[in-house]
């Protein structure tokens, strides 16, 4: 069936079902809820996937701003940019930023935007801990794990296409509707996983010790549920006594086919 | 070389070689493992573990943390280690979060008086064009990142993914 006569099917439905009043059909309106639903369920392009991502991003920079440290935000973003150039999608226009608050946790926003906490930062010891943390964020966005979400929870409207960069904003201002929000909703433990298991791949091909990751979600695990710190991680993710495990299972019978990898030394907040 | 002098310098070359302080992190091993005589799969083993097998966590070195354990010292694979007392049930007496940052120790009732981002933040923020335009300008070129990366020795390796 082509789009045309789907439409033309769905708009036929949408009149039968609400349009009608008095005999009269409102075909403007029949015709926008007929793209809605197409728009529901065709890929998003890359082009609408960055906005959305920007506006998301730009949404959670709202709670709270970036780290004040331009050679901090430099460098995470050249550790981020080569992870990143390790995955499926390296030319997407990946952005990384620490934002200032105490929390532990990050956000990885579609089209490549992803944010750590302070706080989160603050507790990677090494590069290849950080290598670790930005890996398993780059996989949510490759895979398009939080597209999936606002899709499925009704957050996204079926725009199919943003024609010039001002109506860009403002359709993606109205195609979100709330996107911060979607990080306060979690993801699939699956998705979850998966980015633990694909995060530690991508810090591996960068070169960095794979096991990094390991380290970070044992300070997790040993920090536990009741610091206010990790609230909303914990209540967003699969505990990090279940990620070990499942980590575990998929690195042991393959270690070894990982590298040893290096761990350089991170540069610490507010360095000069 | 004074003596204080040699001994300060003794101490940051042992530093130097090990990824995590020389003092012992209580640890639980999570289900049955192997202790070996290095960091190596290859290497001799020490001895066979149990789950639930208690010990002290002192140096951390690739995919293998060393242990001491009632069975013996040795260096077994991190993930089948748990670090505290408490897990996912929040009593934090371990060394890692001591490090991490300076805390009060907690009981399973209480919380540290840090806020954080919370739902309620994220269900409410406002989209901040100023922050997002400046974090994009922090955007590293593919040659920065590649420039970088060979200058802490990084080098890009083909490896699959581990579920494919």
């Amino acid at each position: 069936m082509t789009k045309i006569t789907a439409l033309l099917l769905l708009v036929a439905a949408a009149a039968a079902m609400g349009g009608c009043k008095s005999g009269q059909i409102n075909l403007e309106t029949a015709f926008a809820a007929g793209k809605d639903v197409i728009g529901a369920v065709k890929p998003m392009s890359e082009e609408d996937e960055i906005a959305v991502g920007r506006e998301v991003a730009g949404q959670t920079l709202g709670a709270a701003s970036l780290v004040r440290d331009a050679a901090l935000q430099a460098y995470v973003n050249r550790v981020g940019r080569w992870v990143a150039l390790q995955s499926e999608r390296p030319g997407l226009p990946w952005t990384f930023g620490v934002i200032d608050t105490p929390a532990v946790n990050a956000f990885a926003s579609p089209g490549g935007y992803i944010l750590i906490t302070r706080g989160l930062y603050q507790l990677l010891e090494n590069e290849a801990q950080l290598a670790g943390v930005l890996g398993h964020e780059i996989v949510h966005v490759v895979e398009k794990h939080h597209i999936d979400v606002m899709r499925k929870s009704g957050m996204l409207s079926g725009v199919t296409r943003i024609a010039q960069d001002r109506m860009k904003n403002n359709l993606a201002k109205n195609a979100v509707g709330g996107g911060a929000e979607v990080f306060a909703r979690g993801l699939d433990k699956s998705a979850e996983f998966e980015a633990d298991q694909r995060g530690v791949v991508l810090a591996a091909r960068a070169g960095y010790n794979p096991y990094a990751l390991v380290d970070v979600l044992q300070k997790l695990q040993a920090r536990g549920a009741n610091d206010a710190a990790l609230k909303l991680l914990f209540e967003t993710h699969p505990s990090p006594t279940e990620r070990l495990t499942k980590l575990g299972e998929t690195l042991a019978p393959k270690m070894s086919s990982l590298p040893s990898g290096r761990q350089p030394a991170i540069r610490r907040v507010g360095a000069k | 070389m004074s003596p204080r002098a040699l001994l300060s310098s003794v101490f940051l070359a042992l530093a130097a070689v090990t990824s995590a302080p020389a003092f012992g992190e209580p640890v639980t091993v999570e289900r049955d493992s192997t202790l070996y005589a290095k960091p190596d799969p290859s290497a001799p083993v020490v001895a066979k573990v149990k789950r639930g097998t208690t010990g002290d966590a002192t140096t951390r070195q690739g995919a293998y943390v060393n242990v001491k354990t009632p069975a013996g010292s040795g260096w077994i694979v991190s993930f089948d280690l748990r670090y505290g007392g408490g897990a996912d049930a929040g009593v934090d007496t371990s060394a890692i979060s001591r490090l991490a940052a300076p805390r009060q120790k907690l009981n399973v009732t209480s919380t540290i008086g840090v806020r954080g981002i919370e739902k309620e933040d994220l269900q409410k923020a406002q989209f901040d064009a100023q922050q997002i335009a400046q974090l994009e300008k922090y955007r590293a070129s593919d040659a920065a990142a590649k420039s970088a990366a060979a200058g802490q020795g990084l080098r890009a390796t083909e490896i699959k993914y581990l579920d494919k």
